[in-house]
């Protein structure tokens, strides 16, 4: 398969190798949440997942370590063209070395799959197990030895077997639901729910789904207040160490916005404060874990882009549950498939 | 890739080869490279992408020894069979056997079946012993005898009281230091400079001027992340050490800093014995820098001004830019930015409801200040040279001090971010902050 790429250095002096219809690209700042990079011998590759077939991206910081590998993922005729400094677009890439080239963004996205796996009890998505995860990754390191940097992908396999998460379907059935029981004689003014950005919280803590985060707006004795519940990552451990407690935050209005502390109860993040806002009020709730993340709200992390990977996801699953599979699957995604008859 | 076909036309180094039968990066570097091709002697085979003539060269040169590395992956094989029933660990098989099996190639061909074995034994032995006597026991022993701390403590008192005065009047190398931080990048594409500004810098003693400042200008060595106190205090005996606990670099006691360099050593047997080790650190611990060699106080010096040029936060690279060196680290830093963000591993500091003592407020505190772990990472480097005797000889040496202390700061910011993203509780996540020997 051949396509054509650009060669451009960015005003920061990086280099970039880039397939000519990535769209969007790849170079700005923020990554979308289906982004998979790879840290690579003098910079990285990135590859959009939505994106199937397309070449990644190399963003490079020391083309001469570089050239190691371009010629084996873009061709002699890119890494002849690289090394001309004056730059040059509309460049024949073919993989030297098919094979690797196909490694390399398996392995990229084993560890995208680390971190962005969108597990979730509502959805039925279960958790990758990271001890195969762990594997998979190993093994696919040592197939892309010529162009991984290992110092920047280490291999560590989880050895407390208690750590993994169980990615059983018992272990996850039910957490769902209504979690905030609404107190006596108390009046629902209004309702709502939603999923939230997942750029703002780090892997493991909230349930991926769009339904994950609840909240409603109650008149208890002459007093409003909003109780707000998001269900818990599937496999989250009672003992979160504090720092990472999320906190939700309301927007009412374009000015107005109040940040509630969540506490782990359970199977959910629940937290309450006492409002002023009336029922007509629209209200955005999102999760967040303060320091942590993306502090730009945009589409990049929007419930559009969020379904998509988790169709990518569901997608994947249904082909790893072909017994057929294996070939272009992870072990952990394999496992995953078959712990969970819907797929 | 000339190299990669002329590789797959030989027989018998699967060994050495990696999945796609291309040879693997360690046998690149460390066999194919420095033994086989050598680019010094033959700059035709320079360089990743190579004219007619020096693909023709090269595929020749390799060509010649297929026999030894056939033999060299014999004898891969066989130490690390050898390594395998004797129970070793330690350290990454290819960096420790790969030119030690080339070398056993060079001298005897291919492993003999009759005492091929005996000759991998003791030569595995040879590497894996050879500490005589240089241990973190011995040294305990040495530390902890009464009479011997007393000695050696008021030693460390008449060191530090005759540190050398700092001379008000001092000639401005700062010009000096960013020409070298200049020579560095270009020596990287050019090949090295004659007219070396590292020996300049070296004869005017401008790293122990440097270094004499920190003892007595502002605060200087409490920015740089060195020592908590304002200015560095005279350093104690100690009569105990662990990596997990450890000060910042002018903070450590003797013990402490001894305890490192045994540590970090691979090859212990190449140390003076304990005795002498302590005496040398403590002449160390009271001189400039706290380093001995002049060279490696320069390198010092190019790395204060190179940390104090970073700018992992900023959008722009050339924003606190002095110089092409500082360019190019903070370009990398950016990349690592991005990658963190995908990789869904970013922090970002002040945000004003997370509490100061967070740790994920401490790791962001990295991006915020990143001349302290980037000082610190280089003392620590620089002083396991100063052990070993290792100066440094050229800016291309400088370069590779200061540009690998750059990628392990990057390195150990996502160790600690990961850590401090971990969503079941681990008492390692706040020990793990400032505390890493190398």
């Amino acid at each position: 398969m051949s396509t054509t790429v650009g060669i451009a250095r960015t005003t920061d002096g990086l280099t970039v190798i880039e397939p000519q219809r990535a769209h969007p690209s790849l170079v700005g700042d923020e990554p979308g949440i289906d982004t998979a990079v790879l840290e690579v011998t003098g910079g990285h590759l990135a590859w959009r997942l939505l994106d199937t077939d397309a070449p990644p991206v190399a963003v490079l910081d020391d083309v001469a370590s570089a050239q190691n590998w371009v010629w084996a993922v873009y061709g002699e005729a890119v890494a002849v063209a690289l090394d001309d400094s004056s730059g040059a677009a509309d460049v024949d890439a073919t993989p030297a070395l098919q094979e690797l080239a196909a490694s390399a963004r398996q392995l990229a996205y084993a560890l995208w799959a680390q971190r962005w796996w969108p597990a979730s009890t509502i959805d039925a998505i279960p958790p990758l197990d990271e001890r195969l995860l762990a594997q998979d990754i190993a093994t696919l390191v040592e197939q892309c030895d010529l162009l991984v940097d290992s110092e920047f992908v280490p291999i560590d396999v989880p050895d407390d077997p208690l750590a993994t998460a169980s990615s059983s379907a018992d272990n996850y059935a039910l957490a769902a639901g209504t979690a905030t029981a609404t107190a006596p004689g108390a009046l629902v003014l209004a309702r709502g729910s939603g999923g939230s950005d997942w750029r703002r919280c780090p892997a493991g803590l909230v349930d991926a789904s769009e339904a994950a985060v609840s909240w409603q707006l109650l008149r208890t004795s002459g007093a409003t207040s909003i109780q707000i519940s998001a269900v818990a990552a599937p496999g989250l451990g009672p003992l979160v160490p504090p720092h990472l407690y999320p906190r939700a935050v309301i927007s009412a209005h374009v000015n107005e916005t109040l940040a509630i502390p969540l506490q782990l109860v359970g199977d959910s993040w629940v937290g309450t404060a006492a409002v002023t806002f009336s029922p007509e009020t629209p209200l955005i709730v999102d999760i967040e874990v303060p320091g942590f993340g993306a502090v730009d709200t945009d589409s990049l992390g929007s419930s559009e882009a969020r379904q998509r990977v988790r169709q990518l996801v569901r997608r994947r699953m249904q082909e790893a549950a072909n017994p057929g599979a294996g070939e272009g699957h992870l072990l952990a995604e394999i496992a995953a498939a078959a712990s969970d008859s819907d797929f | 890739m000339v190299l990669d076909e002329v590789w797959r036309t030989l027989d018998g180094v699967d060994a050495l080869s990696g999945p796609q039968s291309g040879p693997l990066s360690r046998t690149v570097k460390l066999i194919l490279d420095p033994l086989v091709i050598r680019p010094v002697l033959n700059p035709s085979c320079a360089g990743s992408l190579l004219s007619a003539d020096g693909a023709v060269l090269l595929a020749t040169l390799v060509s010649a020894q297929a026999d030894k590395l056939q033999a060299t992956a014999a004898w891969y094989t066989l130490l690390k069979q050898v390594r395998r029933a004797a129970r070793i660990t330690e350290g990454n098989p290819q960096d420790l056997y790969f030119q030690l099996a080339f070398e056993l190639a060079s001298q005897s061909g291919a492993p003999d079946s009759v005492r091929g074995r005996a000759i991998a034994e003791r030569a595995l032995r040879e590497v894996h012993a050879s500490a005589a006597g240089r241990t973190t026991q011995a040294l305990k022993e040495h530390l902890t005898d009464p009479t011997q701390a007393a000695e050696l403590t008021a030693l460390i008192g008449i060191a530090w009281s005759r540190r050398p005065a700092h001379s008000p009047h001092t000639d401005d190398h700062a010009d000096l230091v960013l020409a070298l931080l200049e020579e560095c990048v270009a020596t990287r594409e050019t090949g090295p400079v004659a007219d070396s500004t590292l020996d300049r810098l070296i004869d005017s003693h401008a790293g122990t001027r440097s270094g004499m400042e920190l003892w007595s200008e502002g605060t200087q060595a409490q920015v740089f992340g060195l020592t908590v106190h304002p200015l560095p205090r005279e350093p104690e005996l100690g009569s105990s050490a662990s990596t997990s606990t450890l000060g910042l670099p002018f903070d450590r006691t003797v013990y402490e800093r001894v305890f490192t360099a045994l540590q970090a050593s691979t090859d212990r047997g190449d140390l003076p014995l304990i005795p002498e080790l302590v005496t040398t650190e403590i002449a160390r611990s009271c001189a400039p820098w706290a380093l001995l060699d002049e060279s490696l106080r320069v390198a010092a010096t190019a790395g204060a001004a190179i940390a104090a040029g970073l700018r992992p936060l900023g959008t722009d690279a050339d924003e606190g830019s002095a110089t092409s060196a500082h360019r190019v680290i903070n370009r990398r830093w950016r990349r690592e930015a991005y990658v963190l963000r995908a990789r869904r591993l970013a922090v970002f500091p002040g945000d004003e409801f997370v509490s100061t003592a967070s740790p994920l407020t401490m790791v962001a505190a990295d991006l915020r200040e990143p001349w302290r772990p980037y000082s610190r990472r280089l003392w620590v480097r620089l002083h396991g040279r100063d052990v070993r005797g290792a100066s440094v000889f050229d800016a291309e040496e400088v370069w590779d001090l200061l540009d690998g202390v750059a990628r392990s700061v990057i390195l150990d910011h996502r160790t600690r971010v990961k850590q401090a993203l971990h969503t079941a509780w681990s008492a390692d996540i706040v020990a793990s902050s400032e505390s890493r020997a190398s």
